[in-house]
C-alpha cells in the first residue's frame, strides 16, 4: 500500500511538475493586439490605413456635428443627454464636447500625416491616389479647424494656429493633393478654404473646377452600425450619432428642428439593420452656393440667380426618401407642443411643417430647399444675401454648416490648455458675434399656437447674419 | 520556474520517505461553562493546518500526527485551550467564556495559520455559526452586515448583479474595490461588474462573485488590505476575503437536509411613486433545497453539500435558479503527507429587466417620469399602462447563464515536528452567457419601431471564458530558543488568469429565432486578457515570552502586465505586536476584572494592484468598417508601467474590559505611490489615454470594532456587536495631469483630480453671483460618493440553548448620491417638487447642465438587513434526528434613508471590466428585495 501511494506521490507530483511549467510559464503571455511591425512596411497597409481614415471621419463627423447642429439654429435640444451648452451659446473651453470635437479634428490630422511619413513610403503598394487622399485628410482636418475654432493648435501639442493659418495649411494640403492626383474632394475642399478665408476670385476658380469636374458631385460619410463598438464617446462609434439623434427612438435623443426645416428632417434615417444613412462631407451643391454668394457681393444678382437656378437642378436631382416615420413626435415627451400637421404655417408660410403619424413622408438625403428660381426673380442684394443663406440652410441642414454660416465658433479645450504650454488663456474664452449673444437663449425659440395653427419664428437668425455682413464673424465675402 | 521545479522535486523526495510516526485520531466533545455543547469549535493540530470544527451537537473528531501532537481548541467568545494528545483518544474540553479572542488561529494573510496575538494586522472572520443564521443566496450579500469594517452595497435588486465592497477607501482610480476571492487557498474570479464585452442592457451589472458556489462554507476570513496583504502581492491592496470549506469527521455519517420557502416582494421605499410598484412588482415565490452529507474515516473523511434554488423575482421579468454542489475530501496519503481538496459546481441562470440606461427600461420610464405623474394619475390611465408593461415583459428576453467549476487541493508535509511543506493549487473555471433577444416585437412594442416591422429584431450574445489557475508553495519553519520562539515561512506564489470574451451582435433576425445563425448581418468581436502574477516571499514572526511579538515580510512581485522595463517589485511588510495585559506590572496595576486584555500592534506593509494587462504595450487596430481592412492608432504604450503601491502604516489597540467588552481601534494611512491614472493626452495629439503610474492616493482613517455580552445566564444569553469606520480618501497628486473621469454621465460626473477624493462627483454649481443674482460654477464639487463614515451592527439573543432571535445591519453616512431619476422626470416636468429654488429658475437657469448640483443628496442610510429568529429542537425520535431547526427571517427588513433614491443601487458608476467603482447615481434600476424566509434543517 505504501508502496502504492509512494508511486501515486511521485506520479502526481511529476505531472505537477510538468503541467506547472507548461501552463504557468510567465512568459507565455502574448499580447493579441497588432505591434508597429504587423503595419509599417506591410503591402497594402497604405490602403487599409486610408480605410482607417476614412473610418475616423465618421467618429469625426460625430463628435463636431451634433455639437454643431445644437449650437445652430436648426435643431433644438429638448430632453437628450446630447450637448446642453451650446443651444444656449454656451460655449465653454471645460465642455467634454468642445474636447472631444478638438480630439477627433487633431487624430484626424495625425492620421494623415503617420500615413504620409510611415506608412505611406513604406507600402510597395503605396499609389499616388492614396498619397491625394492622405493629402486630402490633412487639409481636410485644417479645415475643420477653420470652421469650427478661432485658434486651435496646428500638431500635437503645438502652437496655436488661428483660423487664417488653417486655412491656409488646409489649402495647401488640398492643392498637394491636387498635384499628386487630380481629384474632385480637393478642388471642393480648396472652395471652402478659399472661400472661407473671404477669397471670392479663387473660390469661384475653385468652383467652377469642380462643377467642371463632377457636376453631380458628392462626397459622403459613411457609417458602420453593425461594427460600432463602445458607446458614443467611444473612439470607436461608428454609428450615425446624428441619425441616432435625428430619427431613432429610444436614447434620450430628441433633438427638435426649427419648424421652418421640418420638412427636412430626419434627413438621416434608417437604411437597414445594419446600415445607417450617409452624411455629405462635400457636395457640388457648395460650389453653386458660393458662386451665387460671390456674384451677390460682386452686385452681380442675375449671375446669383444663375448659380442658384443650378443649384435647384442639382438639387432636384438627389435623392428622397420615403420613410415611415410615425414613431416620432414633435415632442416625445409633449406630443403637440410644437407644429406637427400639414396645416401649420411657420411665419406665415405653409407647406414646411409634416404629418408624421399618417402614412409615410418623403424627406431629401442630400439635399432639400423651398425655394426655387420663381421665387428668387428680381430679388437683388441683401434680400438675395438672406436667400442664400436661407437655402444654404436649408441645403446642408444635419451637415454642420449653419454654425459656420452664424459665425459660431468653439474655444481650445481645458484639457488642450492644460497639456500644451503653447496655449493662452484667450485662447479658451469664447468668442460670440454680438448680435447672437444678446439672444443666446432663444436662438432657436419658437412661439406655436396650436389653436391658430401658426408657428413663429422668436428671431429670424438669417436676417441677423445678413444684417450683420460686414463684421469678421460672418458672410466672409463682405 | 527552475525554483518551483526544485521545491516540488523537494517535496517529491521527501513524500518517499515516509515516516512511520504513529497517527491517531482523537475525538471529543467541546462544551462551554454551562456544559452546552458549542458547535463550530475550531480545533487545530497546534502548528499546522491541519483542523476541523465541532458539528451542532458539538462533537469533532481529528487525525493528528502523534502523541505529541497538540489540539488547540477555540470558538468565538471563549478562552483558547490547548490539550496534548498523548494517549487519549477522547478528548472532552469545557471552554470558559472570554471576552478576547487572541487566540483564535487565522490563516490570510500569513502563510501559515497563526493565532491572533501574534500579528499585528486585523483579521476578521465569520463563522459557520454566523452564516448559518443568513440565507442570502451569493457571497457579498452574505457577507454584508457581517464584516466589521467592510462595507457592501448592490448596485441593484436584479439577480446577478453587481456589488461595491469596500473597506479602507479606494486606494486605486484604475480599478474597483473589490478584494481578491479565494476559496481554501485558492483565487477565485472576483469580476464585480460587466465584463469587457458585456451586454449593455441600460446598465445592468453582471457579477462574477454573485455565482461563487456557496456550499459548506465554514468560515470566512477577511483582510483590508496594508501590511497584512504584503504576502500576497499582485492585486491584494484591496485586501483578501478567503472563504473555508467544510470537511467531514470520522465516525457515523451525517446528512442534513434543509427547505426554505418564501417569498420576495420588491421594496416600495425609494420608489417615487407607490403606483410604480402597483404597475409593475408582484411577489415571486422562492425555494431552496439543500442536501447534505458527510462522513469518514481517520485516514478518509467526505462531505457533500447540493442545492437548488428557484425564485420567481419580484416582478414578471427578473427571476432566478441556481444549482450547486460542492463535494470536499480529506486523506492522511502517509503518517506525514496530507491531502484535501474541494471540487464545486454552480449553474446559475438570471433573467433581467431593462434598466434606465436604455429607454426599454419598464421601471426606469415609469420612475423617470415617462409616463407622466403617476401619482396624479387615475386608473383610466393607470390601467391600460399596466397592461402595456405586462406586454413589455412578454417580449423581455435578458437571460445570463453561468457554469463555473472551482477546485482547491493542498498538500501539507509534516518534514518533521518543526517544518511543514504545505502545497495550494487549483483553479476557478466560469464560463457565461448573457443574451438579448430584441425582437421585431420588442421594439414595436416599446415604440422603436412602427406596427410592422420584420426587419429590425436583433440577437446580442457575450460569452466569457474565465480561467484562473493559482498555485501557493510554502515552507514554515517554528523553533524556540530561549525566551523567544520564531516561525519562518518561506514560499513562492502563482496565478494566471486567462480571459477571453466575444460580442456577437446579430441583426436583421426575424422574431421566433434565438439563434445568431437566422440573421440578415452578422458582427463579432473578441476581448482577450492574459496575466501571470508571481512571487517570492518570506517571513518571519518572532515571539519573546509570548507576550511581544514582531511581524516580518518580504515580497519580491513580478507580472506579465509590468512595462518592459520593470523587472521584481519588492515589498515589505513590519510590523510588532506587546500584550500589555500579560505583563505583571499591568495586572498588579490594574483588575484583571475590569481589563482582561490590552494589546497595542503596529506595522507597515506594502501591497499592490497591477496594471491593466497589455497596458503597457504600443498597439494599433485593426477595425472593421464596411467589410474592409481599416486600421487606426490603439495604445500608445508605456514600457515603465508597473504596480501602484498601497504602503499602510497602522497602530491600534485591543482591549479587553470587564469581561464582557471587546473593543478594537486601528488607526491607519495607507499612500498609494505610482497610482495608476489613464489621464487624457492633449487632444490635439489624436492619441488615446494611456495608463502610466503618475497618481498619489491618501486614505486614512480609522476603525472601531465593539462587542459586548449584555446577558450571560444558563438560560439568557445576549450579545451585540456595533463598528465604525472613517475614512478619508484624497488625491494628493494627478502627476500634472488633468483630471479624468471615472464614471457617471457627461453633465454630472465622477472625477478624478488633485486635492478631491477618488470619483468625486463634479458637475455645475449654481452660486450666488454677489449681486443678488445667480451664476453657474463648471465643473465643482458637488459630493464624494464614498461616505467617509460607515460600519455595521448586530444583536443576537438566545433562550436556554433553543430559541434565538438576530438582527444585523449597517449604515453610512457622510457621504453623496446623484438621484438621476429625477433628472429623468426634470426632461418630463413632472420633476420633484422644490428640487430647485423658484427665483434659480426664474433667473433663466434651466439646463439640467446647469441645475446638476441640485440632483445631489446626502446618502446617508441605516438598513436592518435581516432579521430572523430560530427555534432549535435539539435531539428528536430517540436521536434518530440529531437536531432539528426551524426559523424565520426577513431580510432587507428596514431602510432609513435620508436620501430620495436608494444610496446602495447604482445604475452607472461601476465601469466594466473591473474598473473604477464609486457608484452614487442611482437610476432606473430596481433596490434589493424583501424576502421573507422560512427554514426547515433537519440533521440526521
Amino acid at each position: 500500500m505504501k508502496k502504492l501511494l509512494t508511486k501515486i506521490s511521485i506520479v502526481a507530483a511529476s505531472a505537477l511538475v510538468i503541467v506547472g511549467c507548461e501552463a504557468i510559464d510567465p512568459t507565455d503571455v502574448v499580447n493579441p493586439n497588432l505591434s508597429e511591425d504587423a503595419l509599417v512596411g506591410q503591402p497594402n497597409s497604405s490602403q487599409s490605413w486610408l480605410n482607417g481614415m476614412e473610418r475616423q471621419l465618421a467618429v469625426t463627423a460625430n463628435n463636431n456635428l451634433i455639437v454643431a447642429e445644437i449650437a445652430s439654429d436648426n435643431y433644438v435640444n429638448t430632453q437628450t443627454f446630447f450637448n446642453q451648452f451650446v443651444d444656449g451659446l454656451n460655449i465653454d473651453f471645460q465642455d467634454d464636447d468642445v474636447d472631444d470635437s478638438q480630439f477627433h479634428i487633431g487624430r484626424l490630422r495625425e492620421m494623415a500625416l503617420f500615413g504620409l511619413n510611415e506608412i505611406g513610403p513604406n507600402d510597395p503598394n503605396y499609389t499616388p491616389a492614396i498619397q491625394a487622399e492622405y493629402e486630402f485628410f490633412a487639409g481636410l482636418s485644417h479645415l475643420l479647424a477653420g470652421m469650427y475654432y478661432q485658434n486651435l493648435p496646428g500638431e500635437a501639442a503645438g502652437p496655436v494656429l488661428g483660423r487664417d493659418a488653417h486655412l491656409d495649411a488646409a489649402i495647401n494640403y488640398f492643392n498637394a493633393s491636387e498635384a499628386t492626383n487630380p481629384n474632385t474632394s480637393a478642388k471642393m475642399g480648396l472652395a471652402r478654404a478659399y472661400y472661407l478665408k473671404g477669397d471670392a476670385t479663387n473660390a469661384v476658380t475653385a468652383a467652377d473646377a469642380a462643377i467642371a469636374a463632377e457636376p453631380d458631385f458628392l462626397r459622403v460619410i459613411t457609417f458602420d452600425p453593425q461594427n460600432s463598438r463602445g458607446n458614443s464617446n467611444s473612439n470607436n462609434y461608428t454609428v450615425n450619432s446624428l441619425q441616432d439623434a435625428l430619427y431613432d427612438r429610444g436614447s434620450f435623443d430628441d433633438l427638435q428642428p426649427l419648424p421652418k426645416l421640418d420638412f427636412l428632417d430626419p434627413k438621416f434615417s434608417v437604411v437597414s439593420s445594419n446600415t445607417d444613412s450617409d452624411i455629405p462631407l462635400l457636395k457640388i451643391e457648395e460650389a453653386h452656393l458660393i458662386k451665387a454668394e460671390a456674384a451677390n457681393a460682386g452686385g452681380n444678382d442675375p449671375g446669383a440667380l444663375l448659380a442658384l437656378t443650378d443649384l435647384f437642378a442639382v438639387v432636384a436631382n438627389r435623392p428622397v426618401r420615403t420613410i415611415n416615420d410615425a414613431a416620432e413626435d414633435r415632442t416625445e415627451r409633449n406630443p403637440g407642443t410644437r407644429p406637427d400637421s400639414t396645416d401649420i404655417t411657420v411665419d406665415g408660410r405653409p407647406g414646411l411643417v409634416l404629418a408624421r403619424k399618417s402614412g409615410t413622408v418623403d424627406i431629401p438625403s442630400v439635399s432639400g430647399t423651398s425655394y426655387d428660381a420663381a421665387m428668387l426673380a428680381g430679388v437683388t442684394g441683401d434680400d438675395m444675401l438672406e436667400a442664400i443663406y436661407n437655402i444654404r440652410q436649408e441645403v446642408f441642414i444635419g451637415e454642420g454648416m449653419r454654425m459656420v454660416d452664424m459665425g459660431l465658433t468653439l474655444v481650445v479645450s481645458q484639457n488642450e490648455s492644460l497639456l500644451n504650454d503653447n496655449v493662452s488663456a484667450g485662447d479658451t474664452e469664447a468668442d460670440i458675434p454680438a448680435f447672437l449673444a444678446g439672444i443666446a437663449g432663444q436662438i432657436d425659440a419658437i412661439t406655436y399656437d396650436p389653436a391658430a395653427r401658426t408657428c413663429t419664428i422668436d428671431n429670424d437668425i438669417t436676417a441677423l447674419i445678413v444684417a450683420n455682413k460686414g463684421t469678421d464673424y460672418v458672410c466672409p465675402f463682405h | 520556474m527552475r525554483t518551483t521545479k526544485a521545491v516540488l522535486t523537494l517535496l517529491l523526495a521527501l513524500c518517499v520517505q515516509v515516516g512511520f510516526a504513529q497517527s491517531r485520531t482523537v475525538k471529543g466533545t467541546v462544551k462551554g461553562p454551562g456544559g452546552e455543547p458549542i458547535p463550530g469549535a475550531s480545533v487545530i493540530e497546534k502548528g499546522t493546518k491541519n483542523g476541523t470544527a465541532t458539528d451542532a451537537t458539538g462533537t469533532y473528531s481529528i487525525t493528528v500526527s502523534g502523541p505529541k501532537s497538540v489540539l488547540v481548541i477555540s470558538s468565538l467568545g471563549f478562552e483558547t485551550q490547548e490539550r496534548e494528545v498523548g494517549s487519549n483518544s477522547t478528548i472532552d474540553v469545557y471552554l470558559a467564556e472570554s471576552s478576547e479572542t487572541l487566540d483564535e488561529v487565522v490563516v490570510t494573510g500569513q502563510g501559515v495559520g497563526m493565532s491572533r496575538k501574534r500579528i499585528s494586522t486585523t483579521v476578521s472572520s465569520i463563522d459557520s455559526k454566523e452564516l448559518k443564521k443568513s440565507p442570502a443566496m451569493q457571497l457579498d450579500q452574505l457577507i454584508q452586515s457581517k464584516l466589521p469594517n467592510a462595507q457592501i452595497k448592490l448596485s441593484s435588486g436584479q439577480p446577478g448583479t453587481a456589488s461595491i465592497i469596500r473597506s479602507r477607501g479606494p486606494v486605486s482610480a484604475n480599478t474597483n474595490t473589490t478584494p481578491v476571492i479565494m476559496i481554501d487557498g485558492v483565487r477565485v474570479d472576483n469580476l464585480n461588474s460587466n465584463p469587457a464585452l458585456g451586454l449593455n442592457t441600460g446598465g445592468a451589472q453582471s457579477s462574477a462573485i454573485a455565482d461563487i458556489p456557496m456550499e459548506d462554507i465554514d468560515r470566512i476570513e477577511y483582510i483590508p488590505g496594508g501590511a497584512a496583504t504584503t504576502l500576497y502581492g499582485a492585486d491584494a491592496a484591496n485586501g483578501v476575503l478567503q472563504i473555508f470549506t467544510k470537511r467531514g469527521k470520522a465516525g457515523r455519517s451525517s446528512v442534513f437536509f434543509e427547505t426554505q420557502l418564501g417569498q420576495m416582494v420588491g421594496t416600495a421605499d425609494f420608489l417615487r411613486w407607490q403606483e410604480t410598484a402597483d404597475l409593475i412588482y408582484e411577489p415571486g415565490f422562492v425555494q431552496n433545497y439543500r442536501l447534505g452529507f458527510s462522513g469518514g474515516t481517520d485516514a478518509f473523511n467526505y462531505s457533500f453539500s447540493g442545492s437548488l434554488y428557484q425564485d420567481d423575482g419580484f416582478n414578471a421579468v427578473n427571476q432566478q435558479v441556481r444549482r450547486n454542489f460542492r463535494t470536499t475530501v480529506a486523506a492522511r496519503v502517509s503518517n506525514r503527507l496530507r491531502y484535501s481538496a474541494s471540487l464545486a459546481y454552480s449553474n446559475s441562470e438570471f433573467t433581467r429587466d431593462y434598466n434606465a440606461n436604455t429607454s426599454y427600461s419598464r421601471f426606469g420610464n415609469l420612475e423617470g417620469g415617462s409616463f407622466g405623474n403617476l401619482g396624479d394619475s387615475t386608473s383610466a390611465y393607470l390601467d391600460p399602462l399596466k397592461d402595456q408593461l405586462a406586454d413589455e415583459a412578454d417580449v423581455t428576453n435578458i437571460t445570463e447563464r453561468v457554469n463555473r467549476f472551482n477546485v482547491a487541493n493542498n498538500f501539507t508535509y509534516d518534514v518533521s515536528d518543526k517544518v511543514i511543506v504545505s502545497l495550494d493549487f487549483g483553479l476557478d473555471s466560469r464560463n457565461s452567457k448573457q443574451q438579448e433577444l430584441g425582437t421585431n416585437a420588442l421594439q414595436i412594442v416599446k415604440g422603436t419601431y412602427p406596427d410592422g416591422t420584420t426587419d429590425q429584431g436583433y440577437i446580442d450574445v457575450s460569452s466569457r471564458n474565465f480561467l484562473v489557475l493559482s498555485a501557493n508553495l510554502n515552507s514554515s519553519y517554528t523553533e524556540k530558543v530561549g525566551d523567544f520562539d520564531f516561525i519562518t515561512t518561506v514560499g513562492g506564489q502563482m496565478f494566471r488568469e486567462n480571459d477571453y470574451q466575444t460580442l456577437i451582435n446579430a441583426t436583421g433576425v426575424p422574431d421566433g429565432s434565438e439563434s445568431v445563425n437566422n440573421s440578415a448581418d452578422q458582427s463579432v468581436q473578441d476581448f482577450y486578457n492574459t496575466v501571470t502574477s508571481y512571487g517570492l516571499y518570506l517571513a518571519e514572526n518572532i515571539g519573546w515570552k509570548d507576550k511581544v511579538f514582531l511581524d516580518l515580510g518580504l515580497r519580491f512581485d513580478g507580472n506579465s502586465a509590468f512595462g518592459d522595463e520593470i523587472g521584481l517589485i519588492p515589498l515589505i511588510k513590519v510590523g510588532g505586536s506587546y500584550i500589555l495585559s500579560d505583563e505583571d506590572f499591568f495586572k498588579n496595576a490594574i483588575s484583571k476584572d475590569i481589563v482582561t486584555l490590552a494589546k497595542i500592534r503596529a506595522n507597515y506593509g506594502e501591497a499592490t494592484i497591477f496594471p491593466t494587462p497589455f497596458a503597457n504595450d504600443l498597439t494599433f487596430a485593426l477595425n472593421p468598417y464596411n467589410g474592409l481592412q481599416s486600421f487606426a492608432f490603439s495604445n500608445p504604450g508605456n514600457p515603465e508601467l508597473q504596480s501602484e503601491i498601497a504602503a499602510t502604516t497602522e497602530f491600534g489597540v485591543d482591549l479587553g474590559l470587564f469581561k464582557r467588552l471587546t473593543l478594537s481601534f486601528t488607526y491607519y494611512r495607507t499612500l498609494t505611490t505610482g497610482a495608476l491614472f489613464t489621464p487624457p493626452q492633449a487632444p490635439s495629439t489624436g492619441q488615446a489615454a494611456q495608463e502610466k503610474n503618475v497618481g498619489e492616493i491618501e486614505n486614512t482613517g480609522y476603525e472601531i470594532a465593539m462587542g459586548v455580552n449584555i446577558l450571560s445566564s444558563e438560560k439568557h444569553n445576549m450579545n451585540a456587536r456595533f463598528s465604525y469606520n472613517y475614512n478619508q480618501n484624497n488625491v494628493l497628486s494627478t502627476g500634472g495631469a488633468p483630471e479624468f473621469v471615472v464614471g457617471g454621465f457627461t453633465f454630472l460626473g465622477s472625477w478624478v483630480n488633485e486635492g478631491q477624493p477618488l470619483g468625486y462627483l463634479r458637475g455645475a454649481k449654481v452660486v450666488s453671483d454677489g449681486n443678488g443674482g445667480y451664476e453657474v460654477e463648471r465643473n465643482a464639487y458637488l459630493g464624494n460618493t464614498f461616505s467617509p463614515t460607515f460600519g455595521t451592527f448586530g444583536i443576537d439573543y438566545t433562550w436556554n440553548n433553543k430559541l434565538s432571535f438576530f438582527l444585523n445591519g449597517d449604515y453610512q453616512f457622510g457621504g453623496q448620491g446623484v438621484n438621476v431619476d429625477d433628472v429623468l422626470r426634470y426632461f418630463g416636468g413632472v420633476n420633484d417638487e422644490d428640487r430647485f429654488p423658484q427665483d434659480v429658475l426664474d433667473a433663466g437657469i434651466t439646463s439640467f447642465f446647469d441645475l446638476a448640483g441640485y440632483w445631489v443628496e446626502d446618502a446617508n442610510y441605516i438598513k436592518v438587513r435581516t432579521i430572523g429568529a430560530e427555534y432549535n429542537f435539539g435531539s428528536l425520535m430517540d436521536s434518530r434526528i440529531k437536531n432539528l431547526r426551524v426559523g424565520f427571517t426577513v431580510q432587507n427588513a428596514f431602510n432609513w434613508v435620508s436620501s430620495s433614491f436608494d444610496p446602495d443601487v447604482t445604475g452607472s458608476g461601476i465601469r466594466t471590466q473591473g474598473g473604477f467603482a464609486g457608484g452614487g447615481f442611482a437610476f432606473g434600476t430596481e433596490s434589493a428585495p424583501r424576502i421573507y424566509l422560512a427554514t426547515l434543517r433537519v440533521n440526521l
